[in-house]
């Protein structure tokens, strides 16, 4: 691809400088990352396809930005939860909806699927659609500490929030997220 | 897991199960490949980073392509059948706020999903500088087919595509011709807020600035556009320090400020207010 910087291979450690990022490089090394979070973000859906182009695409853009003080991880993630952010709620509700139709055609259509992987299938949904009630900063919290599994101080130091403020974040969101779940075993 | 952390409700045997479906969905290879293949080919149409006019400030339209996208899908029958796309178009207040991004910061500009990509437009010089770039380095997205529309939805979203493609080419009476059309022939069309807009954004592209002001100072106050009102504000008084009235400008930055103006678009309000202090 005709990209204007030199190769250089990314790695969660910091950054080089920017003039040697390659973005491309960047996306094969980081890109599962960036798409799960943003599907998580901002619920399932065709959507993430762009928002995760949106995600390098800025990458490339701000290159210059780039100064070494953080992962590469962490500042494409800086720019994919900008992005979610601004995705807004109203969409993202809407994704889901598409989305759970798509699945209950697609399961409709297709051979039978294995009990589990129905059930499974309809547990993820179950956790999107409680994600999509979260207030965004708690969500982030959420998802970055329950999901992905990442520690409180990487994810303090994503945020670039203190870890009592990540915590304080994932004990609100838990107890909106616990709720939900309820609510929607009943429905 | 560090031993400062806390136990993680994916071990809870409640809702354990559950997180671990949703940590284990992951973008399949082919996905991830096929936006690899759309994001080289959007890169390879942008100017390098060194050239793209950051900085400037504006409305970043663009995004209304996701818009049409939805709508596109959404009236896409081999899923729903024509008859339920109406009950299932999204609320104009929330297409909107789908639609509309800030300017200043492209990069956080939500999906932009169009089979053609959009470039970016540069605005008519107005008298008191260079002060607005309108839309939008886009995303371009991999081909796609377009799925088979009928009826007043295809004929609507035909001219508001029209319409932004006129904009794309600068084309401003043309694309104000077709967004007339759009509105004359379907006065309670859904894609109307997105049209308002993208006219908004050809009078200031037009070097419109009289007509610009007096549309925003409309659209600011619609419900259509409550989730864009900082960014309409900040616009607003963009388009009025433009027009040498600084006392104007400074009352929308600030109620840009107030209704929420966060990131980048705060910056751009600061950036507006600074520039007005120096007048």
């Amino acid at each position: 691809m005709g990209l204007a910087f030199a190769m250089t291979a990314p790695s969660t450690a910091a950054p080089a400088k920017a003039a040697a990022l390659d973005v491309r490089a960047l996306y094969d090394a980081h890109a599962p990352f960036v798409a799960r979070v943003l599907q998580r973000l901002t619920g399932p859906g065709p959507h993430v396809d762009e928002l995760l182009q949106e995600t390098f695409v800025t990458a490339w853009k701000r290159a210059s930005s780039f100064e070494g003080r953080s992962t590469a991880r962490t500042w494409l993630y800086g720019i994919a939860a900008n992005i979610a952010r601004h995705h807004r709620r109203g969409l993202a509700r809407f994704s889901l909806f598409r989305g759970k139709l798509e699945r209950e055609t697609a399961i409709a259509a297709a051979p039978p699927a294995p009990d589990e992987e129905i059930r499974r299938s309809q547990d993820a949904a179950r956790v999107h659609a409680a994600l999509a009630e979260l207030p965004f900063k708690q969500r982030e919290a959420f998802v970055l500490y329950e999901i992905e599994g990442m520690p409180g101080e990487e994810i303090a130091a994503m945020l670039e929030v203190p870890v009592g403020t990540v915590w304080r974040r994932l004990h609100d969101a838990r107890e909106s997220f616990k709720a939900q779940m309820k609510r929607g075993e009943k429905a | 897991m560090s031993e400062k952390d806390l136990p993680r409700l994916i071990d809870d045997p409640e809702l354990g199960s559950a997180l671990r479906a949703a940590r284990d969905e992951a973008m399949s290879p082919e996905r991830l490949a096929a936006n690899a293949r759309g994001l080289d080919a959007t890169i390879g149409q942008l100017p390098p980073p060194g050239n793209l006019p950051l900085g400037a400030s504006a409305l970043t339209l663009g995004a209304v392509a996701a818009v049409v996208v939805i709508a596109r899908l959404i009236a896409g029958p081999a899923i729903f059948g024509d008859e339920t796309v109406p009950a299932m178009t999204p609320p104009p207040a929330e297409t909107t706020a789908v639609a509309l991004a800030t300017s200043d910061r492209p990069e956080s500009t939500p999906a932009i999903a169009t089979a053609t990509p959009l470039s970016t437009l540069q605005p008519a010089p107005s008298s008191s500088g260079t002060f607005t770039r309108l839309m939008t380095p886009a995303t371009t997205r991999v081909p796609t087919p377009t799925p088979v529309m009928g009826g007043t939805l295809a004929d609507e979203l035909r001219l508001y595509d029209e319409a932004r493609a006129f904009v794309r080419r600068g084309e401003h009476a043309a694309a104000l011709a077709s967004l007339d059309e759009l509105a004359r022939r379907f006065p309670k069309s859904s894609l109307a807020p997105e049209a308002a807009i993208t006219r908004a954004e050809v009078l200031v592209a037009a070097g419109r600035l009289d007509e610009a002001s007096s549309l925003l100072s409309r659209l600011v106050s619609e419900p259509a556009h409550a989730g864009r009102r900082a960014e309409l504000l900040r616009t607003l008084g963009d388009v009025e320090r433009a027009r040498g009235n600084c006392t104007a400008a400074r009352t929308h930055y600030r109620a840009s400020l107030d209704a929420g103006a966060a990131g980048e678009e705060a910056s751009a309000v600061r950036r507006g207010l600074g520039a007005c202090e120096a007048d």
